[in-house]
């Protein structure tokens, strides 16, 4: 099959999340056979670019964030910011391993949903790469 | 987004309308919509807040922030919170995040 690829940049609004989940639904949702795996990568895209915007670049709308796409045997999608990185204590959150008194937390889903719902979440220096299978 | 709202003797039931989401990018208003339900509960003797998620096929974490939130606010008053309607895929959020622990799904 064709290999694609695509990338959209946003400024730092979470207004802008909606165009994004436009063009990704546009571009990709007819790939996917399954549609809990689409729903489980929109998921994790929806959580990374949060993520990029508030943490990444504190909501500076002069900071912009980069969605890349490549769509080949799999689905991986990039996305980056111009922050400076998420903690590694962040990166190994684990919501198996979720402590009974941070039940009721209020923050800190968001990597855990990441990588619960996507088959692999790459985490680079200011960057995360979401992986999913997609047939 | 829009409500539409119920009320009984025992609970006030919303209904989301008109989006499909809650997520980081309508959650402000969101909670500027509930916030006066959420009052009205606290200083009332009703059991009771249940939110229908028939419309709903999207929520993320700063969504689940809000629920863990409205639900802090009942449990002082010993009030509930419950979810109805939702949507396999929705559960299964509240399932591996354990939400579904405290907070009652129908």
């Amino acid at each position: 099959m064709k290999k694609f690829t695509s990338n959209m940049t946003i400024t730092s609004n979470l207004k802008n999340i909606k165009k994004v989940m436009t063009w990704i639904e546009a571009d990709l949702k007819s790939f996917f056979k399954n549609e809990k795996k689409y729903q489980s990568i929109i998921l994790g895209l929806q959580e990374a670019i949060t993520n990029a915007i508030i943490h990444g670049n504190k909501l500076n709308e002069k900071k912009f964030v980069n969605i890349y796409y490549c769509l080949d045997k799999k689905l991986k999608i990039t996305i980056e910011d111009e922050g400076k990185g998420i903690l590694a204590e962040n990166q190994a959150l684990d919501i198996s391993k979720i402590k009974k008194e941070d039940i009721y937390k209020e923050s800190k889903r968001g990597i855990m949903l990441m990588k619960h719902f996507c088959d692999e979440v790459i985490f680079n220096k200011n960057s995360v790469t979401l992986v999913m299978q997609y047939e | 987004m829009n409500l539409n709202i119920k009320k009984s003797n025992t609970q006030i039931q919303i209904i989301f309308i008109d989006d499909d989401r809650i997520d980081a990018t309508n959650l402000k208003e969101i909670q500027g919509l509930l916030s006066p339900y959420v009052l009205e509960i606290q200083e009332s003797e009703l059991e009771e807040l249940e939110l229908d998620f028939s419309s709903i096929n999207f929520i993320d974490s700063s969504g689940l922030a809000m629920i863990i939130n409205i639900y802090k606010k009942l449990l002082s008053k010993n009030q509930n919170l419950t979810i109805i309607n939702s949507s396999t895929f929705i559960q299964e959020i509240f399932n591996v995040t354990k939400l579904d622990t405290f907070i009652n799904l129908r």
